[in-house]
């Protein structure tokens, strides 16, 4: 293994914990001495529960010495989102305002990644609320690429901590693109599920059918391995779906038999040229790799995108109704006016924009009848810098062309895969992600193997780190 | 969590890189491994995808592709062949740090495990076999498998009429593996014809005794001390159940189960009894 201990793959450290070659105390205090002295420049931590994640190690190094493992995320440091709910930590969200709350019960994801014996690092930071910009009074984390750029968002912080090998793996969640943003901008692999695959009990709301929970990685083995110990039905969410057996089918890390839908319009839509030479070297991969490529048209994504704040503010402005307006003061400026716009919506024009929603369902099931992917970019533009971003979030059409290639998916809640597909002129990394029928988290983390066995892109790492 | 997708894991041993899946079931569940039989394209996945579910509610389930199948190494063996396949079962649970497993095993995985039982007992909390054959030949008759109607299954498959398909693997399953064809999985028919196309197979074919010498067991059955639990299906293609008797009759601890309606891959033909038999008889043998 040429790699740096801190940037193994999950399954790579696994192998020398199982083996005792490796402690998990060890491999904790590595990654908690990595945080003390890099992450007061990325601030990609909320918390850090230093003496907690040194006692589930020490708990992991003697179950294993016992011959009790749990399997393979057995003690592997790793950290969720600060809106999942953790037992006895704070957790607020990315707002002020929910700084003393701390829950007295994990989240069902969070309890899973705890039976399945992973040490728990930290709560990563995220924007305010989970919508697209930082509270002003908190500091934002900084892209471990290049401090200049957007670190995605809004698991920002889960994607900076993994990227710069301040944990092997994280959760996020994903609402209108805050899973494959903050990977494609810190060149991670990552996964919006299926809607209903994985649990949302104890997991702070953005917006009820919106929201996806999923895990954020450095490789697509690596996701899967996370799924694997968080999908499944969840009594206490009445919402997530029955548990299916998610059998990889066929060879897993091969193209062989798939048919992957290209949109060659869609996909020059207001696309930076870097992308799109990004996403033919990926049809390349799929080609050399045994897959064929179908020529498809893709229903039209512009109402569903251009709907989408709609979509999002009143089911948000029903999920901060206990706070906002009553303290509407300590909100900040992005949620506020989010909140605002859904609860000035009136009940016909919700109607309209979920018929829009269920009209684009729809179309998308019938044309993914027809292949088992699709391919498309993560965002139309490649490495943003902060300026840039600015100018978007003040221009309602710039913002929608920004979410053009992942909110669709949300509303639908068909799964998405995130994948590093290559980098800029200045070295920053570029996003892709393969979109499958629901259900089809397997195939798609198999597209993602093989994409991974015939490309190095997920193997690079920000310099310096 | 059994519901969940059992990602490819490799390990090396040896040199030789090593296919495996797993699902860890309930916090602290003991380790129990699945091998498979010596068909082509055979995998632990494929021959035990229908056991899978009902044995990670109670058990840390390992699914073992041996050398030279599933998604494992394409490597030549040397010397006896299941003493071979035992060292990299041993070097396997080393890697994973696996001290004491249940080993459920179809037929050639079966004789690989009754060698590593007769080698490392303190291993080895119980033992169960389906259709494992690992003797010269029968109490009353040759082996079925030894005859020249079995000398040309696995190369003909790969090599004559341009090679694998996926219609010659069904018929291959239906015709030597399955008493009735309707239960055929096609799930497994898929991943077994998947994994016959790998490369390197046909290179072992045609690379002199590249399999290893054939190892008669027979005189190490007194040293298989863990409680066993022999299958077989009465319409076994490769032999009559005086094999299994020779096993129970001198194993320390065993007991023989015959279904009447099933053949050789008994746990994909009737799930539901084996995995209820199993699972009782290792309730018993924790």
């Amino acid at each position: 293994m040429s790699e740096p201990l801190h940037y193994l793959e999950m399954f790579e450290l696994s192998l020398l914990i199982r083996s005792g070659r490796l402690s998990p105390v060890e491999v904790t205090e590595m990654q908690l001495a990595r945080i003390a002295s890099l992450d007061g420049g990325l601030r990609s931590y909320a918390t850090v529960t230093a003496e907690r994640a040194l006692e589930q190690a020490r708990q992991a190094e003697r179950e294993l010495a016992r011959g009790e493992c749990r399997g393979p995320l057995h003690g592997i440091p790793l950290a969720v989102k600060d809106l999942f709910h953790t037992q006895g930590v704070p957790t607020s969200a990315g707002m002020p305002l929910h700084a003393d709350f701390v829950p007295t019960e994990d989240a069902t994801v969070v309890a899973r990644l705890r039976e399945a014996g992973a040490v728990l690092l930290g709560k990563l930071q995220m924007t305010e609320g989970a919508f697209a910009t930082p509270h002003p009074d908190l500091p934002a984390p900084n892209n471990p690429w290049h401090a200049g750029h957007w670190t995605g968002a809004s698991s920002s912080g889960s994607g900076v901590a993994v990227a710069a090998g301040l944990c092997y793996g994280a959760l996020g969640t994903d609402t209108g693109g805050s899973i494959r943003f903050p990977c494609a901008a810190n060149g991670l692999t990552g996964l919006k599920p299926t809607w209903g695959r994985v649990s949302r009990h104890g997991c702070f709301e953005l917006a009820a059918s919106l929201d996806h929970v999923g895990p954020m990685a450095r490789s697509a083995r690596d996701v899967l391995f996370l799924l694997s110990a968080i999908a499944g039905h969840d009594p206490l969410d009445p919402t997530s779906l029955p548990s299916v057996c998610l059998e990889i089918p066929g060879i897993q890390d091969s193209f062989e038999g798939l048919r992957v839908g290209i949109d060659e319009a869609w996909l020059s839509d207001g696309v930076d040229p870097a992308i799109q030479a990004a996403l033919e070297q990926v049809m390349a991969r799929v080609v050399e790799g045994g897959g064929r490529l179908l020529r498809v048209k893709v229903p039209d994504t512009y109402a569903v995108s251009a709907n989408w704040e709609a979509h999002c503010g009143v089911q948000t402005a029903v999920a901060h109704a206990a706070t906002y307006p009553s303290r509407a003061a300590e909100y900040g400026p992005a949620l506020s006016r989010l909140i605002d716009g859904g609860r000035a919506l009136s009940g016909m024009d919700y109607q309209r924009v979920l018929l829009d929603a269920q009209r684009f369902n729809g179309e998308l099931e019938a044309l993914l009848a027809g292949v088992d992917l699709l391919l498309a970019p993560v965002q139309p533009f490649a490495a943003p810098s902060h300026e840039q971003l600015a100018a978007l979030a003040q221009d309602a059409e710039l913002n929608r062309r920004l979410i053009q290639f992942t909110a669709p998916f949300n509303v639908s809640g068909h799964p998405a895969l995130s994948l590093p597909c290559g980098f800029t002129e200045s070295g920053l990394p570029l996003g892709c992600q393969f979109i499958a029928n629901k259900g089809g988290e397997a195939v798609l983390c198999r597209a993602g193997m093989a994409l991974q066995k015939l490309s190095d892109w997920h193997r690079r790492h920000p310099p310096g780190l | 969590m059994s519901q969940n997708p059992a990602p490819s894991q490799y390990l090396l041993v040896d040199g030789v890189q090593l296919h495996y899946r797993e699902l860890p079931g309930p916090p602290g569940a003991p380790a129990l491994l699945f091998t498979h039989g010596g068909g082509p394209g055979s995998g632990a996945w494929s021959n035990f995808r229908r056991n899978a579910e009902a044995f990670a509610a109670r058990y840390h389930c390992y699914f073992l592709d041996l050398p030279q199948f599933g998604g494992s190494d394409r490597v030549p063996v040397s010397g006896p062949v299941f003493s071979w396949h035992a060292d990299k079962l041993l070097g396997f649970l080393d890697g994973l740090g696996i001290k004491r497993v249940h080993l459920v095993n179809q037929s050639f995985g079966g004789c690989v495990a009754i060698r590593f039982a007769a080698a490392h007992p303190e291993r080895v909390a119980s033992l169960v076999l389906i259709g494992s054959q690992p003797v010269a030949r029968g109490v009353m008759q040759p082996l079925p498998l030894f005859s020249k109607h079995a000398a040309g299954l696995i190369g003909d498959y790969y090599l004559a009429d341009g090679g694998p398909s996926l219609e010659k693997m069904r018929a291959l399953i239906c015709r030597y593996e399955l008493h009735d064809d309707s239960r055929l999985d096609e799930q497994a028919l898929q991943l077994r014809y998947a994994d016959s196309c790998r490369p390197g197979f046909v290179e072992l074919l045609e690379t002199p005794g590249a399999f290893g010498e054939w190892e008669d067991l027979a005189p190490l059955f007194s040293r298989v001390r863990a409680p066993s639990l022999i299958f077989w299906g009465l319409h076994d293609w490769f032999g009559g159940v005086d094999v299994p008797m020779l096993m129970l009759n001198q194993f320390a601890d065993a007991r023989l189960y015959v279904m009447g309606n099933a053949a050789h891959h008994l746990q994909s033909e009737c799930p539901g009894e084996f995995n209820a038999a199993t699972l009782a008889f290792l309730e018993e043998h924790p």
